[in-house]
């Protein structure tokens, strides 16, 4: 027990007992895992989570290989959600991690109540108003992520809340159309989602709830969407 | 006046952070931007949203109105994973 503390001590700087035994017990439904997903499920198995549930549809690609963690030549081809779940029990053998190869979408609501948050690391606007729309079904806060190019956004969405359908009102893609996504920016936003959970499981009031923290890497400012609070 | 804050796309395109315009419409605010700076090309303003209140408006309800003392901010979303 002591030994597999050790593991998580150089996080006690910024959390303390209480908050690593509500971490432990707090079960996350991670929604996408390209850029973002990969290095968020990474940081958050560092922190300390130990019951996550991963859904993706998807294999590597070479295409992947710039910014997606636990891509490289020899994993190419395999489904993201297989990787992945093996490279996070590495990480913390003693950590339960369920997957699921398929989209969000074809999974049964009633097969997900079990979860607290939902994290949205998904690339597509209609999944991203799908979770919106799971969040308030199952009345769990939505943890949303999104980037392009330097850029990126993150805020927490509470059930009820309507950003997420007001910001992406069709299927449209965001700057990512045109500026992709470079080898840094997912890894930076993926930090600043997990930071922005750990400030939930505390319950401070720091945390960016019902907007965006809008992150820009390029001018080196990060302002929240409502501005005036 | 308003105060108008360039966000990401804008604001690495060209090099302004913020403008103080008259107050009006977002797309009166858009017009007084363009006529003040001839570099800056009307067409980028149909693909941002602007936040105002926290609210996201986009390129249809750009008639919304701002009022005098306020501020917004104009950028492009992302939806990359």
């Amino acid at each position: 027990m002591r030994e597999q503390m050790k593991q998580f001590s150089k996080n006690f700087g910024v959390m303390d007992q209480k908050d690593y035994q509500v971490l432990k017990s707090k079960r996350v439904l991670v929604v996408g895992l390209g850029g973002l997903g990969g290095n968020l499920c990474n940081l958050l198995v560092r922190l300390g989570l130990h019951q996550l549930m991963l859904v993706d549809f998807d294999r590597y690609d070479t295409t992947n290989l710039n910014r997606q963690l636990f891509s490289n030549h020899n994993t190419i081809n395999e489904y993201k959600v297989d990787i992945i779940k093996e490279e996070l029990l590495k990480i913390n053998p003693n950590a339960t991690i369920d997957k699921s190869i398929s989209k969000i979408q074809d999974i049964p609501t009633s097969e997900l109540k079990v979860y607290d948050y939902i994290i949205d690391t998904v690339d597509n606007p209609i999944s991203k108003i799908y979770l919106s729309e799971l969040g308030r079904k199952l009345n769990i806060p939505v943890l949303h992520g999104a980037c392009a190019g330097w850029y990126g956004q993150v805020g927490w969405i509470l059930p009820g809340n309507t950003l997420i359908e007001q910001t992406y009102i069709n299927d449209e893609q965001g700057l990512e159309k045109d500026l992709m996504n470079p080898s840094f920016t997912p890894s930076a936003i993926a930090s600043v989602m997990v930071s922005e959970f750990l400030k939930k499981i505390q319950n401070s009031d720091k945390t960016t709830t019902n907007q965006f923290l809008l992150v820009d890497l390029y001018n080196n400012q990060i302002i929240k969407t409502n501005s005036n609070e | 006046m308003v105060k108008v804050i360039f966000y990401n796309l804008l604001r690495s395109k060209y090099g302004i952070n913020e403008i103080l315009v008259k107050d009006g419409s977002i797309s009166q605010i858009i017009d007084e931007i363009v006529s003040r700076h001839s570099n800056i090309i009307r067409n980028d303003f149909e693909t941002s949203i602007v936040f105002y209140h926290g609210k996201p408006i986009h390129y249809h309800n750009f008639s919304t109105v701002i009022d005098d003392n306020e501020e917004i901010i104009i950028t492009h979303f992302v939806g990359g994973g």
